[in-house]
């Protein structure tokens, strides 16, 4: 019954653990193609941790997270080039920008529900992409190579190993930020958003408010992601950004546990790593990856880590209400 | 802390769902509004509570207009209200749903809990402190830690009420707080709206089928039928009102208590 207390406990402990085992990790691992996917799974978890913000926490669904992730870094990237700004204020500025687009998203996400919102989401990743290949300053389809690596006082961020540590510790800080959003003022408004929007009005709630800030949330740190991509790879274009990977981020949040903070960057450990990993099976990881997709699905549809148990709930409310009728009293009396 | 309806009429489409209501309730009282299915009980209730606007007519609360305020300001004009189907946050804790009724008095910006300063703390502690409280009074002390769907019905009814509760407004709105308990649970409901009114000093409106618990608990009765106000005046008298009879029963039996 005191499920929540246990998750919560078991997260204090846990925690420390998985930092330190990252931390460890480069200097057990010799080659720098695991650092590499590595990285790609530290980007993914960012990705799916921002969209877990909106999804997860917020109730709001979107399928057009890779446009937050092309703005952050066509903007980085842009900024570096063009102005010839630091990574790290670039980075400020583009999440800046991520926010700004979250909200100006956000804003029909007030009026729109469930699969409206869906199309509407989609639609602005596609709109986003369309426009990185048909503007002049964003070289359309030729996408924007040189971009320069992050620095700071001399040192450079160009191996691996340095982008390892940097892109690890922007998706821990975006954990902090998700775990503590959950026990403040501002994180239970969202998920009262999500629970029932006409009780959390009720309340005094302004439902309007916390969904368009979820988005700009999300928004914030997917550009951020983005980000640090384009000074990773020092090349970006348009292909990078498909809704593939929209859909590819909200199947790791899902499979993880939808409103957990560790389930989506578990669910980057297994859908950026997993296929890295079996690559010796070709086509046939995918298969199994969709199987096991679909058996988690079925067996577990809060996800890995989920809390929300649906099917020990259903049984547990049918089962007061038998215990109810057994003893004698008519629940269907006033109705 | 007066509540009036002013002349309200509500029409959907071209169906008038109410017509020229008008009422006013006093401070600390506890006041019904009745009526058979389809007499527009909800559909003033959803007015007063903010979710729908009034066609015509106006809501005053201390001499400030209402009707044209979105729901979520309502708790501002100390107004909260719980649901005829039990609205709870399901996913949430006992106590989180409590803490979130607190949304209007607690200051923090999420800034703060990022960097756990000490008003955050303070503010966290004393909400926390405050919820177990109220829900210790109310008998929900022992189940604070657990996911608020796994309550039984009964009990998911009292956590919604002291949802509204700790929200410190003065004026309660109860849409049916009767619906699907039963006889030992609606018994418990009268006393817990009694101590409310009698304790805490708030002023309770709730719509309501079952009569035992109306006749019971509402010091003030106005009957609806139609979107008419029919009647008005203690439940005594509402008993032995020959229109409220004719509403609910038919004229025959109107006619037989009246002779």
């Amino acid at each position: 019954m005191t499920r929540a207390h246990g998750f919560a406990s078991a997260a204090r402990f846990r925690a420390p653990v998985f930092v330190l085992l990252l931390a460890a990790a480069p200097f057990f691992i010799g080659n720098d193609y695991m650092l590499h996917v590595l990285v790609l799974i530290a980007l993914y978890s960012i990705l799916a941790e921002s969209l877990n913000v909106i999804v997860g926490f917020t109730g709001q669904f979107s399928l057009g997270h890779a446009g937050f992730w092309a703005i952050g870094a066509y903007v980085s990237a842009l900024l570096m080039i063009r102005l010839g700004m630091s990574f790290w204020s670039a980075a400020v500025v583009s999440m800046a920008a991520g926010y700004v687009m979250g909200v100006l998203l956000g804003l029909p996400a007030m009026r729109l529900k469930g699969d409206y919102l869906c199309i509407v989401t989609l639609g602005f990743g596609e709109i986003v992409r369309i426009f990185a290949t048909n503007l002049e300053v964003t070289r359309g389809p030729m996408g924007i190579p040189g971009i320069p690596m992050p620095e700071i006082g001399g040192f450079s961020f160009d191996s691996e190993r340095s982008m390892y540590y940097l892109c690890w510790a922007s998706a821990l800080a975006t954990m902090y930020v998700a775990a503590k959003m959950r026990h403040s003022r501002f994180g239970r408004a969202l998920m009262s958003v999500r629970d029932d929007e006409l009780a959390a009005a009720s309340l005094g709630v302004n439902m309007t408010y916390y969904k368009v800030h979820a988005f700009g949330l999300g928004g914030m740190f997917a550009a951020l992601a983005g980000a640090l991509y384009a000074s990773w790879t020092t090349f970006i274009s348009p292909d990078v950004f498909q809704f593939s990977d929209s859909a590819n981020i909200f199947c790791m949040m899902i499979l993880g546990g939808l409103g957990t903070i560790a389930g989506p960057v578990l669910g980057a450990f297994l859908l950026a790593g997993l296929p890295e990993v079996l690559r010796q099976f070709a086509e046939f990881r995918l298969i199994a990856l969709g199987l096991l997709m679909i058996i988690l699905m079925i067996y577990r549809p809060g996800g890995i880590l989920g809390s929300y148990d649906t099917v020990g709930a259903v049984k547990k409310v049918r089962r007061r209400k038998i215990d109810r009728e057994v003893q004698g009293t008519n629940v269907t009396q006033n109705k | 802390m007066s509540l009036k309806i002013n002349d309200v009429s509500k029409v959907f489409g071209g169906v008038v769902a109410l017509s020229d209501v008008s009422f006013s309730v006093e401070p600390r009282s506890i006041f019904g509004l009745i009526g058979p299915n389809g007499a527009g009980k909800t559909t003033l209730f959803n007015i007063i509570a903010g979710v729908f606007k009034p066609t015509r007519g106006s809501i005053m609360m201390d001499g400030r207009h209402l009707e044209n305020e979105p729901n979520y300001l309502r708790i501002d004009r100390s107004i909260a209200r719980t649901f005829q189907n039990i609205r709870l946050f399901p996913n949430l804790t006992v106590l989180q749903n409590i803490v979130v009724g607190m949304h209007n008095k607690l200051r923090c910006a999420m800034i703060e809990s990022l960097f756990r300063t000490s008003r955050w703390r303070a503010e966290e502690a004393s909400a926390r402190e405050r919820a177990s409280e109220l829900l210790d009074t109310f008998g929900l002390g022992d189940r604070k830690d657990d996911i608020a769907r796994s309550l039984p019905y009964g009990e998911q009814r009292i956590l919604e009420i002291t949802r509204a509760l700790v929200t410190d407004s003065n004026v309660l709105l109860l849409d049916e707080p009767a619906a699907g308990l039963n006889n030992v649970e609606s018994a418990r409901l009268v006393d817990f709206i009694r101590m409310i009114r009698n304790k805490m000093g708030r002023t309770i409106l709730l719509v309501e089928h079952d009569m035992n618990v109306v006749m019971k608990v509402c010091e003030h009765l106005v009957v609806l039928d139609h979107g008419v106000k029919i009647a008005e005046g203690e439940p005594c008298e509402i008993q032995k009102n020959k229109q409220v009879i004719e509403a609910y029963l038919g004229r025959k039996f109107a006619d037989e208590a009246g002779s």
